[in-house]
């Protein structure tokens, strides 16, 4: 009646973990903004990875999966602390002079759209990817996509101004 | 952006972060506590005087429907019966099951006494476990979900309907389900994150994207069944509470 995978094989945790920590903690700090959550976040995707042990194809298919559940488990975690109306804070580490008008206005955009952002322009993913990631469509993606271009342009623009 | 691009190229994990993550693979051995000798002797002394209590309850001759045997008009027997009455406890337990022996041996109903006795207690067991079934019966079973999917958290139910949040690697689920057939929508979609399924809902995206699956539940269980390429991925029993 219940169906089931194999269990995958083991594969080597230490090799994978220096080659992903960094990468998803970046994606953790760009949308929670907080740099003890982030490190919370990024155990807890490993520590998923050693529940589920998927088997990867490639080391896109490994990052794809292990950016999804980072992707995912943020957003969980904003939303448990909205519902709770506990206050999100933004703790980052300081941006140098020249990156620090960037990197404050980008902050101050939703995090589900600084997702977009760093797996765009970070990552280097399509629209379609990020699509595929977040079950949305892709439409859905490039809207919100330039609508955070046009809020970071509008928001620079009335800095320099 | 290269604002930003050259900002989170700086951003690294701690040293002591990194142990940690290395650390995950093998959690630390708990430290060995010493054997609480005296709780198990205090507990296998009580469990000796359920047994026993229970052994001569069990062996009392109107807890076992045997009084029949006592009841006869053959004269060795009325003189077993009175030297039932006067004996002590152990003596009675013999005697009944000298009389079922007896009572087997003339082909009388000994042994469909013990079958009745058996059938009793498979009655039992089962619903026992039906009773277990249903109490441990969760929502949905997170051992048995595929690769990325999960569970985090449940809220209370509006107007009837109870929202349960996933997170799996195709995209971010919302499970809802209707008391009412009257109020399911019409006809079953396959989103993207989704292979074709046998349940009978619909998809939609929300105004954030996300994806919401919408489910009918006739009983108070539900057999989702997920198909991709032919086969079946996984099935899952979930119990929907009103």
């Amino acid at each position: 009646m219940f169906g089931r995978k194999k269990p995958p094989e083991h594969q080597d945790f230490e090799a994978l973990v220096c080659r992903q920590e960094n990468r998803i903690y970046r994606l953790a700090l760009s949308i929670l903004g907080n740099v003890q959550d982030a490190e919370d976040q990024t155990q807890e995707t490993f520590l998923r990875y050693l529940e589920k042990r998927p088997v990867f194809e490639n080391e896109a298919h490994e990052s794809a999966w292990l950016l999804t559940v980072t992707r995912n488990g943020c957003i969980s975690r904003l939303r448990s602390k909205s519902r709770q109306n506990l206050p999100l804070e933004t703790d980052i580490p300081t941006p140098g002079p020249e990156e620090r008008e960037e990197i404050e206005e980008l902050f101050r955009l939703p995090a589900e759209d600084r997702a977009v952002i760093h797996l765009y322009y970070y990552e280097g993913w399509s629209t379609g990817e990020i699509a595929r990631m977040t079950g949305a469509k892709e439409g859905t993606v490039r809207s919100r996509l330039s609508r955070a271009r046009g809020k970071l342009r509008a928001l620079l623009e009335e800095v320099e101004g | 952006m290269n604002a930003y691009k050259s900002y989170m190229d700086r951003q690294s994990v701690s040293s002591d972060l990194h142990r940690r993550l290395l650390a995950l693979e093998y959690p630390p051995e708990t430290k060995e506590k010493p054997v609480p000798w005296g709780r198990y002797v205090a507990l296998a002394a009580c469990l000796c005087v359920v047994v026993g209590i229970g052994w001569f309850v069990w062996s009392m001759p109107d807890f076992n429907g045997m009084d029949t045997a006592f009841v006869s008009e053959d004269s060795s027997t009325a003189v077993m019966e009175e030297i039932a009455e006067d004996t002590a406890e152990e003596e009675i337990v013999e005697e009944f099951w000298d009389s079922e022996e007896s009572a087997a041996a003339d082909g009388e109903t000994g042994t469909d006494t013990t079958a009745a006795m058996a059938e009793d207690s498979v009655e039992e067991e089962s619903a026992t476990e039906e009773e277990s079934a249903t109490e441990d019966a969760p929502w949905l079973i997170p051992g048995w979900l595929p690769d990325g999917y999960g569970l985090t958290e449940s809220a209370e139910a509006e107007d009837g309907y109870t929202l349960l949040w996933t997170d799996d690697a195709g995209g971010e689920l919302t499970l809802t389900w209707h008391d009412r057939l009257e109020d399911c929508p019409e006809t079953a979609l396959a989103a993207e994150a989704l292979a074709e399924t046998d349940w009978a809902g619909s998809v939609r995206q929300d105004e954030n994207g996300m994806s919401v699956l919408e489910l009918l539940c006739e009983d108070g269980w539900l057999e989702l069944t997920f198909t991709g390429d032919g086969e079946t991925l996984w099935s899952v029993a979930v119990s929907l509470w009103p």
